[in-house]
């Protein structure tokens, strides 16, 4: 034993998930929407594809320069350089989509600090910019099933998209099955539900997203837009083509789970959840154009650190309420002279096995066991 | 993913240390001198028995007190629980298992003296009953006494107080320090001897080991030979203990559990944090521990203060579940210190 | 003469170290709204420069004798009054510069340097240094605008002070977004900067 030994902290067995298993999971989930987007729009979409990614890599790497850090490559910038040209329409030139990811890496993620530490979704910022410089550009898509020129001047045959006509309050010209495979013409990545809602659970199940948010913002969509439709006709008919045109579902399931700037604790993901939804339902009533979905994502991502504290909060006072109970009983009643926190003679409810435990004198008694046993003491 | 569940689901890779026999070191016994040598087991009475638990010099090795202190300051009153620590949650670790399953009777002698000092009205051993990988059954009984199968995920330590009657009190002593006792009742052995499970990938022959008190780590190793040069070599337990540099001058004691040496360290990646909250969802107590974490690295006190710190247990489930590997439980570890020395010192 | 070039010199500092807008980060929202375009953003600063200077002046002069609470008040007012002049000159770049710079003069004259710096500082200062002190701040404040106003035009209009040069590159520029993230981007410039002028000298040099 006369080899340098490692250093290595506390605990010293891991598990084998990474960072780079969850993006690649990601990744994986996006490539089957370039293939329908191929399907539907001729290889220009593959071409954007590889456009978006090639840009964000090279950004990335001029951004880790400007911030003087070894550049780890981890697969977000690849990430966000796929996820843009699926918002845009298919015949969109390829210095929008260059655009697009420049405002996403070097203005969204890397003066705030790199990967880890954006504010906003890149993807929904990139894209609402894009949206505001080039409109006519954005927001004007493709009829399907043409082959679009891959290079050059893009001559392609326009028609209105669905969210349009809701806006206008007139019944989509397609009906609900074409929307659903994706007949419909809109955003090149958005349209095809079926197989965006699959790569979708396919994430849920790997554990790469969260099942919270897109399960609520669903649920909470689905309630306003049976509430307040736009158009006549059956309920149902109504809510079918609220959600399933535009962006709501390839967002609810790969732009609002972005790890980064959603909640970290559950009841956080909750609150999330239901405030984009309504959020989004306002911003597509009320908006102009439609890009309602970006728009309210980057208001919602201002606002996750707070339904974290809220939760924190919460949280605090149930984990300090043997304390906070046992102050207003010793203020309430001036008979009971007792000087010690009276634990023991607290009725308890029967906790299930395994909820949140309390602070008791055992477990300080324990968690001194487990800090002496875990500590870097010289001496045992 | 679930709201109530906390804590991790760890693979224990107890085999195949906890089925083999224990393995004992040489070493010299100690005897003690008592007035009572000639009385025989069953006819001491409570204050004898404390005494020989003094003379023997008894560390119990699930908090390191001395074990006659804890008897006889404890007062368990009416309906109080005699609870015997035999819960190895952590992987690799079956130190204090091996002495319930290969030597039930002294254990049972150990728990009947303790009966008598602090007579409590139930009495059980606690072992934690989810060893998935091993074919072993945990016995319903062990001698006379009950055990009670402690379910759930890691850190499990901290359920078996759920399962004390509320309002009472309990007594915790861990399981080797009853076999030293009975051990010094039956034939005024001191105790010089501590149990270790040692285990790794690069042991030759992993099993639990009584070696005395104050061997060093390599002798140990040596003791259950090493296939290839280890990388990293622990102390303590798996998921609670350290790394050390110098096996040739590191010693253990009656708290030490286990001596790990592995092949490779698990490695360490580069990645920032990306926020996913598998830390928060796996923390036992609940505590926000993605933004502990940030604020101990900002050295922000009083936010660490407010977000419940002081309630971090040390368990390591955090670091465990995170993808990019940081090592979330030793900065919050190295906080808590940071806040308690600062408090000594008055500068907080 | 000599109190002039030492005044100079002393308040040297707010043109690029203690920059008003990038370094003290004063009058932000003003410059990210108001100034989209290069006419704009001479407006507001001969605004600017007209207002601070007219304060500054108006404070070192009366400022100790009055009452505490006349003080905001007079300063207030005196700054509005300011916005006269500065009509006027300003009323030779375009004749309708002051509907399309909106209600940004009127913010200028009662932000933070007439009102709270003025009672802090310059009441303690002779007239002369007040003034060469109202001075440099508005130059100050007039880089950033006019560097930021360009910026802005070239990109968003593809024009530069109104003559046509080229079609709009990046016509988001001419919104406030636009306006505060590059006031973010030359903040963490002049930063940059000062600290590359710390390294090598080791104290900090005042330009």
């Amino acid at each position: 034993m006369k080899e340098k030994l490692m250093f290595q902290n506390a605990p010293h067995v891991r598990q084998s998930e990474s960072v780079v298993t969850m993006m690649a999971d990601v990744v994986l989930a996006l490539l089957p929407i370039y293939l329908m987007g191929v399907f539907y729009y001729g290889t220009r979409a593959i071409f954007l594809g590889i456009c978006g990614v090639i840009s964000c890599l090279a950004l990335s790497a001029i951004g880790s320069l400007l911030l003087r850090e070894k550049a780890v490559f981890d697969l977000t910038p690849i990430i966000t350089g796929l996820i843009i040209p699926l918002l845009l329409p298919a015949n969109i030139p390829y210095y929008v989509v260059f655009s697009a990811c420049a405002v996403a890496i070097l203005v969204v993620k890397f003066p705030f600090g790199g990967t880890g530490n954006n504010l906003f979704n890149p993807a929904a910022v990139g894209f609402a910019s894009a949206a505001i410089c080039w409109p006519e550009k954005v927001f004007s898509y493709p009829a399907t099933m043409q082959n679009l020129e891959i290079f050059g001047e893009v001559t392609a045959k326009t028609a209105q998209s669905p969210a349009y006509s809701l806006s206008l309050g007139a019944v989509p010209d397609y009906n609900v099955l074409d929307m659903l495979l994706g007949s419909a013409p809109g955003p090149m990545g958005a349209t095809n539900i079926l197989v965006v809602a699959a790569c979708g659970i396919f994430l849920i199940v790997k554990k790469a997203a969260n099942w919270i948010t897109p399960a609520f913002f669903l649920a909470q969509y689905s309630v306003l837009c049976l509430l307040f439709p736009r158009i006549g006709g059956s309920a149902f008919d109504a809510l079918c083509y609220e959600l399933f045109s535009g962006m709501i579902i390839f967002g609810a399931f790969f732009m609002l789970t972005e790890p980064v700037t959603s909640p970290k604790r559950d009841f956080g993901k909750i609150l999330a959840g239901i405030s984009s939804a309504i959020v989004v339902f306002l911003f597509r009533y009320f908006g102009k154009f439609e890009m309602g979905f970006a728009s309210a994502l980057i208001v919602m991502n201002v606002f996750s650190p707070i339904f974290d504290s809220l939760c924190e909060n919460v949280l605090h006072v149930y984990r300090h309420k043997d304390s906070i109970i046992a102050s207003f009983r010793k203020k309430s009643s001036e008979e009971k002279a007792e000087p010690e926190i009276p634990e023991e003679s607290l009725p308890e409810e029967t906790l299930s096995e395994d909820e949140n435990p309390e602070e008791t004198e055992e477990e300080t008694e324990a968690s001194e066991k487990a800090e002496e046993l875990s500590g870097e003491e010289a001496a045992v | 993913m679930s709201f109530f569940v906390k804590g991790i689901l760890l693979e224990q890779k107890k085999e195949p240390m906890l089925t083999r026999s224990t393995l004992v070191m040489r070493q010299e016994f100690e005897y003690f001198d008592c007035d009572f040598e000639e009385t025989p087991v069953e006819e001491l009475s409570a204050e004898q028995i404390i005494e020989i638990a003094r003379l023997a010099e008894i560390v119990d090795e699930c908090d390191g007190k001395m074990l006659w202190e804890k008897l006889e300051k404890s007062n368990l009153g009416e309906g109080g629980t005699l609870i015997v620590d035999a819960i190895d949650d952590e992987p690799y670790i079956s130190s204090q298992m091996s002495i319930c399953i290969h030597q039930p009777e002294k254990l049972s002698l150990g728990i009947e003296l303790c009966e008598k000092v602090l007579s409590p009205k139930k009495t059980y051993i606690a072992m934690y009953r989810h060893i998935l990988d091993s074919n072993f059954g945990i016995p319903g009984k062990i001698g006379k006494y009950k055990v009670h199968k402690i379910g759930g995920r890691y850190p499990a330590e901290s359920r078996v107080y759920r399962h004390i009657p509320k309002g009472k009190n309990s007594v915790i002593v861990g399981a080797c320090a009853m076999l030293h006792l009975a051990r010094a009742a039956e034939e005024s052995r001191k105790m010089t001897s501590c149990f270790i499970t040692v285990a790794g990938d690069v042991v030759k022959n992993p099993r639990n080991v009584e070696v005395p008190v104050g061997t060093t780590v390599e002798k140990i190793l040596e003791l259950c030979g090493l296939s290839e040069e280890p990388e990293t070599i622990v102390v303590g337990g798996s998921m609670t203990g350290r790394a050390i540099f110098e096996p040739e001058n590191e010693t253990v004691s009656a708290t030490t559990r286990g001596v790990i040496a592995l092949a490779r360290s698990y490695g360490t990646y580069s990645y920032t944090c990306i926020g996913c909250g598998r830390c928060d969802h796996a923390c036992p107590k609940a505590l926000s521990v993605c933004s502990l974490r940030k604020f101990a690295e900002a050295g922000k006190f009083d936010m660490l203060h407010q977000y419940d710190i002081d309630m971090c247990m040390g368990c390591g489930a955090c670091s465990y579940v995170c993808p990019a590997r940081i090592d979330v439980a030793a900065s919050l570890i190295k906080a808590k210190k940071q806040i308690e020395l600062a408090k000594k010192e008055g500068t907080l | 003469m000599n109190e002039i070039k030492s005044s100079f010199k002393e308040n040297s500092v707010y043109l690029f170290s203690k920059n008003p807008v990038l370094v003290l980060g004063l009058v932000i929202g003003q410059l990210a709204a108001g100034v989209s375009n290069l006419q704009n953003a001479a407006a507001l600063s001969i605004t600017y420069f007209f207002v601070v200077t007219g304060v500054l002046v108006f404070a070192s002069l009366v400022g100790k004798r009055l009452p505490g609470w006349l003080k905001v008040v007079a300063y207030a007012i005196v700054g509005s009054m300011m916005l006269v002049p500065s009509y006027f000159i300003s009323a030779g770049i375009s004749a309708t510069i002051f509907d399309s710079v909106g209600i940004y003069p009127a913010l200028l004259a009662v932000s933070t340097v007439p009102i709270v710096y003025s009672e802090k500082i310059a009441e303690n200062k002779s007239p002369l240094s007040a003034l060469i002190n109202g001075i440099c701040i508005a130059f100050g404040f007039a880089a950033t605008a006019f560097i930021l106003g360009a910026a802005r035009e070239i990109l968003g209009s593809g024009s530069l002070f109104g003559f046509r040069l080229s079609k709009p590159l990046f016509p988001a520029a001419k919104l406030p977004f636009w306006g505060f993230i590059f006031l973010g981007f030359m903040a963490a410039f002049v930063n940059f900067i000062k600290e590359f002028i710390k390294k090598p000298d080791g104290e900090e040099e005042a330009e």
